[in-house]
């Protein structure tokens, strides 16, 4: 087993169950939120550049950018989670990471930092929620005075909707 | 070679070729055979047939009488072999000059002809008796052709016979046959669409029942669970006075007992949640415990206006649920007796009671913390209600 899937896996449900370990997360912000994924998900950070869009593409897929000869998706993260849209800024940035060898980008409104996280101080959320979305929290983490709420990439989309999404490019 | 001497040898050559003749005609009878003989023979001599005829029509006139009479003779005692010899007299004779042509002679060659006629068949004769050969050859042959086609007939007739005797034994007995058929593959076919059908039917019909089945467990599990928990339903159990902490949200005034009172907590920073429902405002650290902060508003009426952010969030018992309100109005001591009492959940379960004085709800904590859980609001438990 990889590290990277120890790590994947270690995002996942079973976070209960792996207390104590540390993990590095690059925390990001959709406007006034802060969300982390694992660095060993994130390949780059790239500034935001032109994207061009793909004509019957899923609503939350903004379209597509050359990375270095590499078509890669961009993902509306904002669309995706549910959040009104926002402006693009100086600040907005295109992740380009990796789950379960698909390599996507996502826009977020800004890169914030690498924090390093004791699996116990991570907590579950509430399951109260009926939308698919939901599952891609995996917890929540106090950072200062912020809150991290955590994605688990993996449950980003479906085996189809990676499929549809990587097919783009 | 004088006349006579030539007589002999015809004599003499007549002689041995009928007597080889006879013997060839006791063996072989084919026609094909003569005609070879009859080839062989033109070979032979070079005899043109038209020379011949002409030949006959010339000296048969006279020697007619004598003809048909020695054809009866030679007829009774030569069979087919007449042709080559009357062949080879004629080719004699073409031999040398036309006995006719010459008048003296005509007398002297017309006894020779006679006298050869009688030992050897005479040339004219033999002519008319291979005619009459050949006819009798073409009577045969169609006698031979009659014969099988009366053969041919017979058999038709016999095979007619026989099919008319199964006609009669058994009329039209093919289209009973292919009606048997006919009507045994029907038979099959309909009893194979019959069993289709049935099995079709059968299983349709154990799908409906089963779907029945299915469909009054499920109704027969809902109202179980609703009997469940309606009778599982228990209102709050308190003392004959008991304070309550009464709140306003946006107008609305509500009660908690105190007993049910985790905490009265403000907070400014309330982090939202994607995914989650409306009236999920978000989760607030207090005091390092993700608190689940609850749009009460939001939770009672689902068509309210977002609410910006409650001045005090209200915990409950000792769960991570707690609502917002906007104005606390302090506790009061209340008798069981100033309270209006549920005895039933209906299609509220969050209310205890109404408290008379100041007609407002007294939180039924308990179910109200299990519809946060199961993430209803009073709008799906209605509408669960209804269905």
């Amino acid at each position: 087993m990889s590290d990277e899937n120890k790590n994947e896996s270690i995002i996942g449900n079973k976070l209960s169950e792996k207390k104590g370990e540390l993990l590095r997360w690059v925390t990001f912000k959709l406007g006034n939120e802060l969300y982390g994924v694992n660095v060993m998900q994130v390949r780059e950070v790239l500034r935001y550049t032109d994207i061009a869009p793909v004509p019957g593409a899923p609503s939350y897929v903004l379209g597509i950018i050359n990375l270095r000869g590499n078509v890669v998706t961009v993902i509306d993260t904002r669309a995706r989670f549910g959040i009104p849209p926002a402006e693009v800024t100086d600040n907005t940035r295109i992740m380009i990471i990796e789950s379960e060898k698909h390599v996507i980008g996502i826009l977020v409104d800004s890169v914030a930092e690498v924090a390093d996280l004791n699996t116990a101080d991570i907590d579950d959320t509430p399951n109260v929620g009926t939308e698919e979305n939901a599952q891609f929290i995996s917890g929540v983490c106090n950072r200062k005075d912020d809150l991290l709420i955590l994605i688990d990439l993996t449950k980003l989309f479906t085996e189809t909707e990676w499929k549809e999404v990587t097919n783009l490019g | 070679m004088s006349f006579h001497e030539i007589d002999d040898t015809l004599v003499e050559y007549f002689k041995q070729m009928l007597a080889e003749e006879s013997e060839l005609c006791d063996n072989n009878n084919d026609a094909q055979s003569q005609k070879a003989v009859k080839s062989s023979d033109k070979d032979d001599f070079g005899i043109d047939t038209s020379s011949l005829d002409a030949c006959l029509d010339d000296a048969g006139s006279s020697l007619q009488p004598d003809a048909d009479k020695d054809t009866v003779n030679v007829s009774d005692t030569v069979s087919s072999d007449s042709q080559e010899s009357s062949i080879e007299v004629l080719d004699t004779q073409s031999s040398f000059d036309n006995p006719l042509e010459n008048d003296s002679s005509v007398c002297s060659s017309l006894a020779h002809f006679e006298a050869l006629a009688r030992i050897s068949s005479d040339p004219l004769n033999a002519q008319i008796q291979d005619q009459n050969e050949k006819n009798d050859e073409k009577l045969r042959d169609t006698d031979i052709s009659d014969d099988v086609s009366l053969n041919v007939e017979t058999a038709t007739a016999a095979e007619n016979e026989n099919s008319t005797k199964l006609a009669f034994a058994e009329p039209h007995p093919l289209e009973k046959l292919l009606e048997k058929v006919e009507t045994k593959t029907e038979n099959a076919t309909q009893e194979e669409v019959r069993t289709d059908t049935q099995e079709a039917v059968q299983t349709v019909e154990q799908d409906v029942k089963s779907e029945q089945k299915e469909a009054q467990i499920i109704e027969d599990t809902k109202s179980e669970d609703n009997n469940k928990s309606q009778e599982e339903w228990h209102n709050i159990e308190l003392p004959k006075e008991f304070q309550a902490l009464f709140f306003l949200v946006k107008g609305i005034r509500f009660a908690v007992p105190l007993v049910n009172l985790g905490g009265i907590f403000q907070s400014e920073k309330i982090t939202p949640l994607f995914g989650k429902p409306k009236w999920f405002m978000g989760i607030a650290d207090i005091r390092g415990k993700k608190m689940n902060v609850v749009d009460t508003l939001k939770w009672v009426k689902s068509d309210a206006p977002d609410s910006e952010n409650y001045e005090y969030k209200i915990a409950l018992d000792n769960t991570l649920w707690s609502i917002g309100c906007d104005e606390l109005e302090g506790n009061r001591i209340l008798s069981n007796d100033s309270v209006t009492w549920r005895q039933h959940s209906g299609n509220r379960p969050w209310l205890a009671g109404i408290v008379k004085k100041e007609m407002c709800a007294l939180l039924h904590v308990e179910e109200l913390i299990k519809m946060f859980e199961k993430g209803v609001n009073l709008k799906d438990l209605d509408l669960q209600m209804s269905e």
